[in-house]
């Protein structure tokens, strides 16, 4: 594997002097990389000074090949690239696009042959507004893997969004089912914000494939969005009903489930289900949070600070759990702990207000 | 709904371990595409709307000016207010309303002033606006709050503004001469909704101020969606603090901000209203801020006002989010007796109802009372609660319109002129009234300053509207149900107008509340009479007045169906008739 590997870092090395990056040198150390996992740290820092040092000096071509053949150098390239790329997607999962945008461009300098990475940056692309960008991104990445049914079904919808549906439906005509294709157009028309025609989509899908999770997920979200509240709660039914094997459509179904019964004022029926979804998974905060909310509209005060105490514990930058926790304790008259919880959420929500300056600049709220 | 948003939409992975699914085939493809047109059916107008639209046949030909210009100066989305008030003392209420004006950057135009109406009598009004004097000073107009500060008997007006705001001093011959700068009064900045109320209980109006953020035509930021110039969200603003100015009885006012406690409390403010939330007596004061927590204010009696946002749950959403609050009201839609409270808030959000449940508690009752179950794609900003259909509780009623002019352009789905919505007050929870739902979606407008008062003193609740650049809507009350009672208050050992008066009254049907309040809905005054719808009962057996002064009358079996004056102190009320 190691002389493989050596004679692939030569064949990259000797593009990379013609003026290409290395590609072909850092695609085969990921592979060794994923084996050695151990290894990564030093590695990963080694590698990096390798890399600047081969960008600054072709001279020390012999010397550096001799080095990059060494196994720990392997692991260290792949190590630092998944390490950037694990911050680009944390980034990316708080709204600093940003961020985001620029690791990701260094893990791609890196090594240009990772789909998930071109995708990430692709949706990165989207959602800061620069399609073009973001659609050459979905077409590498695709390009890389044509198996990566997500970039399939992101290039997709953004093509979709841009009407050009019929490169779109070419796209996907060969990877999904029937349903799936409508639940790609719901989610494509939802991304233009076209939230009415997406749950109209959405809503016939139902009828059509009665079957299908996915649409009967999206149907309840938008409805009890727009406060229709009876009609969320039977689509969320059928989701949870129909999702019941699959986990993700399965919590969410039902956690949505159990919002709208409390927005209903069905308490009792809620109940049960939000508790299902915390005994299943024990660090979930929003289950906790909609079930504390619940505590606190019925009076049951005690159980919504019990409640909010464990969200603390969880996440003590959990916000919404310090805020709870203070209406609470204030209802049971302990003000000194009330005004300690409140200074916390206020604090907090300066932290996330002042994280929001990156965001679009006018008033517009997001469904996403 | 962020936890199943977060499943859904585009996707991406979370580590380099590539997910597999199984391959199919596609069918039915084109069905899809005609399902992404939605068919549209012309409603018909129904007959049974409590309103109509009243504005051409009553003469009113104001349309507000905005002074839109390519720079999109924040200024020129939020405006403007209107008020009813009766100043000859005619015994029919007149209207106003307040114009906009123009920005450094306004494209030129003829700015018309604010426009002032004389009520007729005769459902017609005419314009009085250069007669009285009621035209505005050169800053962009905002708000407006109406009351008697010396109590002369004639009521005056304060006009806010984005600059020097303006107190027109009612000269009791149908002319108003600008007092502010002699009543120390004309502010500064952004100043936008205003409350006339007595807040230390001296027999004189104060006056409260909301002031929204520190916007500087020369520092503006350019701001954009999808490439296309857009207003600015506040947050690219500083907040700045509301003003309280003390009514000293001598034509002048002193700006007790800072004694008060007031101006600690920063906030974006749009509306206010005053009233009595724990009913000891005192008006306390509720803001609806946007982007920042509202603010609820216990009035101390001793000059001072404490925060009870936290204690009392009203500052945020129930997720503990601030929202976009625009207006505000408060009324007692449960019947408990208790001041409620009703904010608008921005699309995609909803408005908040926050129920009174004493000891300074509220609870945030917006879906269970069924407000939050409307249409998420209409932004509020006037609102009130009123009895339009006189059944004997608080319905309430939500102006909308966004604030992006271009939003039909940048925003899918949300549309820049909205309809007004009727909530039905049905035992405690709102459904929207339908035949006015059908009117009003055909009469889309970018809906502010909202103000509520009987026009034709036939017992019912009217409403204006002023629309940002476009006519005003006039909606004329035609329910043709319950009957009513309507007090006119005038207080002697209180302020004249009886702000902050509490009438209480019993019925066969049960017991009603309400108070004169001062500020409510956004940037405007409504008539200060008290209304009371009765439904099918007969009489009122019993009426007390609590007056602001602190005394008690109480009055025995009223007829129904009248307006009646109620001078404080005065052994008995007096039929009243306009002139």
């Amino acid at each position: 594997m190691i002389e493989s590997v050596f004679g692939r870092i030569v064949e990259g090395r000797v593009t990379w002097v013609g003026n290409r990056p290395a590609e072909a040198t850092l695609q085969d150390s990921s592979r060794i990389a994923w084996a050695f996992p151990e290894r990564t740290k030093l590695a990963g820092e080694m590698s990096l000074i390798l890399f600047e040092y081969l960008q600054r000096s072709r001279y020390h071509l012999c010397l550096t090949i001799i080095l990059l053949s060494q196994p720990w150098s392997l692991l260290a390239a792949e190590s630092t690239i998944e390490r950037i790329y694990s911050a680009a997607y944390e980034a990316f999962q708080q709204g600093n696009l940003t961020s985001a945008r620029d690791q990701l461009i260094q893990v791609l300098k890196l090594r240009t042959d990772i789909p998930e990475a071109h995708n990430l940056l692709g949706v990165t692309y989207d959602r800061m507004g620069n399609g073009e960008e973001a659609r050459q991104h979905f077409e590498v990445a695709l390009k890389l893997n044509p198996d990566f049914l997500e970039v399939r079904s992101n290039l997709a919808q953004h093509l979709v969004s841009r009407g050009n549906l019929q490169a779109a439906l070419k796209l996907v005509h060969k990877e999904f089912k029937e349903p799936d294709v409508h639940y790609l157009m719901v989610m494509a028309l939802r991304r233009k914000k076209a939230y009415s025609k997406a749950l109209e989509h959405a809503l016939e899908t139902t009828r059509l494939y009665p079957d299908y999770p996915l649409t009967h997920l999206y149907a309840a979200t938008e409805l009890q969005f727009r406060g229709e509240l009876q009609q969320a709660q039977e689509h969320y039914e059928k989701a949870a009903a129909l999702g019941e094997g699959i986990p993700k459509v399965r919590v969410a179904a039902r956690f949505g489930l159990a919002s709208t019964l409390a927005k209903k004022g069905d308490y009792e029926a809620a109940m049960p289900l939000l508790r299902s979804i915390i005994s299943s998974n024990t660090h979930d905060i929003d289950a906790r949070l909609e079930l504390g909310n619940i505590f606190f509209k019925t009076g049951a005060y005690v159980d919504a600070i019990k409640l909010s105490e464990e969200i603390v514990s969880i996440d003590v930058q959990e916000r919404r759990a310090h805020f709870l926790l203070s209406n609470a304790l204030r209802r049971l008259g302990r003000v000194v702990e009330a005004e300690k919880h409140f200074r916390v959420f206020q604090e907090l929500e300066k932290t996330s207000s002042s994280t929001e300056k990156g965001k679009p600049a006018i008033y517009a709220k997001s469904r996403d | 709904m962020p936890r199943v948003e977060t499943k859904l939409g585009m996707k991406v992975v979370s580590s380099f371990v590539r997910q597999r699914r199984t391959q199919a085939c596609l069918s039915a493809v084109l069905v899809s595409l005609t399902w992404a047109t939605p068919l549209f059916v012309q409603p018909k107008q129904d007959v049974s709307a409590p309103f109509t639209d009243w504005t051409a046949a009553a003469g009113i030909h104001f349309v507000h000016q905005r002074g839109a210009s390519i720079k999109k100066h924040l200024v020129e989305t939020m405006g403007s207010g209107c008020a009813f008030l009766d100043y000859d003392a005619d015994g029919w209420l007149d209207l106003l309303l307040i114009n906009g004006g123009s920005t450094p950057d306004s494209p030129p135009f003829t700015f018309r002033g604010h426009a002032l109406y004389r009520n007729l009598g005769s459902g017609k009004f005419t314009e009085t606006s250069a007669k009285s004097g009621i035209q505005g000073n050169g800053s962009y107009g905002m708000g407006v709050a109406v009351g008697d500060y010396d109590n002369d008997g004639y009521q005056d007006v304060y006009i806010t503004t984005f600059g020097t705001n303006i107190l027109y001093h009612n000269n009791k011959d149908g002319t108003f001469t600008d007092v502010a700068s002699v009543a120390g009064v004309s502010g500064s900045g952004w100043n936008t909704s205003a409350a006339f109320f007595d807040f230390d209980h001296d027999g004189y109006l104060d006056l409260y101020v909301t002031r929204y953020v520190d916007y500087d035509y020369r520092k503006a930021p350019h701001c954009a969606e999808q490439n296309v110039r857009t207003y600015c969200h506040p947050k690219n603003f500083a907040s700045v603090v509301g003003r309280l100015y003390r009514n000293l009885g001598n034509g002048r006012f002193q700006d007790v901000s800072k004694e008060s406690g007031i101006a600690s409390l920063e906030g974006k403010g749009l509306g206010v209203v005053a009233a009595d939330l724990n009913e000891d007596g005192w008006m306390d004061l509720y803001l609806a801020n946007d982007t920042t927590r509202n603010v609820l204010l216990k009035n101390n009696g001793n000059g001072s006002f404490t925060e009870m946002t936290l204690l009392s749950g009203t500052g945020y959403n129930s997720e503990g989010d601030a929202e976009a609050g625009m207006g505000t009201d408060a009324g007692d839609y449960n019947g408990d007796g208790k001041m409620d409270l009703v904010v608008t808030n921005y699309d995609l959000e909803s408005n908040a109802l926050y129920r009174n449940e004493g000891n300074w508690l509220f609870s945030d009752d917006r879906w269970l009372a069924g407000i939050a179950r409307a249409d998420h794609s209409l932004l509020g900003f006037g609102t009130g609660f009123l009895d339009f259909d006189n059944d004997g509780d608080a319905d309430l009623l939500v102006t909308n319109g966004h604030v992006l002019d271009n939003a039909d352009r940048v925003l899918d789905e949300i549309r820049y002129s909205q309809p007004v919505q009727l909530f039905e007050n049905q035992q405690g929870r709102f459904t929207e009234n339908g035949p006015f739902q059908r009117l009003a979606v055909l009469t889309p407008r970018v809906g502010r300053g909202t103000c509520f008062g009987d026009i034709d003193n036939d017992g019912d609740v009217d409403v204006l509207i002023n629309n940002s650049g476009q006519a005003p809507t006039l909606l004329r009350n035609e329910a043709k149900s319950g009957n009513w009672l309507l007090l006119n208050l005038i207080g002697t050992r209180s302020n004249r107008d009886a702000v902050g008066a509490k009438v209480t009254i019993v019925t066969e049907s049960g017991r009603q509340t309400s108070q004169v309040r001062g500020g409510r809905s956004y940037l405007s005054a409504s008539d200060l009479r008290v209304h009371f719808g009765l439904g099918n009962s007969s009489s009122v057996k019993l009426l007390k007045v609590t007056w602001p002064s602190g005394t008690e009358q109480i009055f025995e079996n009223l007829k129904i169906n009248q307006l009646l004056r109620f001078q404080e102190n005065a052994p008995a009320p007096v039929r009243q008739s306009p002139q």
